[in-house]
């Protein structure tokens, strides 16, 4: 049976997983609403009907298992993909994960702002504070865990990305951040993804009715 | 901070011997493994936790995302905040179930974010966690447990204390 993945048509908080089940080359439905109100009518019209234990989207469909939350199914994937660290390293990816949460709760926080060009320069004053303690801590990479990728590598490149396309110079000031994205985009099982339509179509960051689409 | 040699600036941190903690979620997590409150090896236990763990995150940044807004705001915000709430309650109530825990028998690290958050939310909007007889039950199991029964006997819980900074609208002794 194969992944469903259903979320809105853009990358939000889904992006991340779809990137690992390219990785991983598994077979995936990409079920992509697209933004509006009827795709919302529908959804809400259906939510309460899957079986789902807290109705929501994202949403992954994995034989018997129905996860929502954004972040239990990146973490349900990496178990089942092999995308975790060793125990030894939990600490260091706990961390790295909410730190990387927390970049992106804010870049949410002020993308959907209704006063986000007032908040723009002291939210840039902040990513760039957050952005070199992060540089450090990622170090010579080439992975937040060193050697290995595991699933915060793609919670942090598909972030870390989307807020470049809001604030491309402050995060290319981040040297070690810059060469992780570039590690990154090298992966051989995802070049067939960056090289598609798709990719270079573009999509949404955030909702089109968001101060910062970022498409 | 001074003394905490972290690998971020960050508060809160915890210091365990050689092993240095921040982000709450991460230091929730190290003592679970640490003292035995986790779901155990079965997928759909850890899903279920995992779930549960960023649901109840989910409650608390938008409690806390309306009582730090000023004032108009907080106000003009609060019912689409009790709309929504009421929804995501009833939802998480379901979810809850018998109990007596998120894990049924088994007390886990989400049952004291569950206890805490929800007692946050509680402050400000007691009606309508009143309305969800599961989490409320979860939550009276949950002051029952006798490793904490000093702690709750001492009425330390029950003293007007911040919940929120200071400076925010709502802070939790206001």
């Amino acid at each position: 049976m194969t992944i469903t993945l259903c979320y809105w048509g853009v990358r939000g908080l889904g992006e991340p997983s779809r990137y690992i089940l390219r990785y991983s080359e598994t077979e995936w439905i990409d079920d992509a609403l697209v933004p509006g109100k009827e795709s919302y009518v529908a959804w809400l019209a259906k939510k309460h009907t899957m079986g789902l234990d807290l109705p929501n989207l994202p949403y992954l469909l994995d034989g018997d298992v129905k996860v929502t939350q954004s972040l239990a199914i990146v973490r349900y994937l990496a178990r089942k993909l092999g995308l975790v660290p060793e125990e030894a390293g939990l600490v260091r990816c706990d961390m790295a994960e909410q730190e990387i949460m927390d970049l992106r709760t804010a870049f949410g926080r002020l993308c959907y702002s209704p006063d986000f060009e007032e908040k723009k320069a002291a939210y840039l004053e902040n990513l760039d504070k957050k952005l070199e303690v992060f540089d450090r801590f990622l170090g010579a990479g080439p992975f937040l865990m060193g050697e290995k990728i595991t699933y915060v590598d793609f919670l942090a490149y598909e972030f870390i990305d989307q807020i470049k396309k809001l604030a491309p110079e402050n995060v290319g000031k981040a040297k070690n951040v810059s060469k992780f994205l570039e590690t990154f985009e090298k992966l051989p099982t995802l070049q067939k993804f960056f090289n598609s339509e798709e990719h270079k179509n573009g999509k949404y960051v955030n909702s089109p009715m968001s101060a910062f689409p970022g498409k | 901070s001074s003394g905490i040699n972290a690998e971020w600036p960050l508060r809160p941190g915890l210091i365990d011997g050689d092993i240095k903690v921040t982000q709450s979620v991460a230091i929730a997590r190290y003592l679970a493994r640490k003292f035995g409150l986790v779901p155990g090896e079965l997928e759909r236990d850890i899903v279920r936790c995992e779930m549960a763990e960023q649901e109840i995150l989910d409650f608390h940044k938008a409690f806390a995302a309306l009582c730090y807004r000023p004032k108009e705001d907080f106000e003009e915000n609060k019912p689409s905040y009790h709309a929504n709430l009421d929804l995501k309650l009833a939802a998480f109530d379901k979810f809850v179930g018998e109990g007596p825990f998120i894990m049924g028998d088994k007390l886990t690290y989400v049952d004291f974010m569950v206890y805490e958050y929800m007692s946050q939310v509680r402050k400000l909007s007691p009606d309508n966690v009143a309305k969800v007889g599961n989490v409320v039950r979860l939550m009276e199991n949950f002051e029952k447990l006798p490793t904490l029964k000093k702690f709750f006997d001492s009425g330390e819980h029950q003293k007007e204390q911040f919940i929120n900074a200071p400076y925010a609208y709502f802070n939790g002794k206001n």
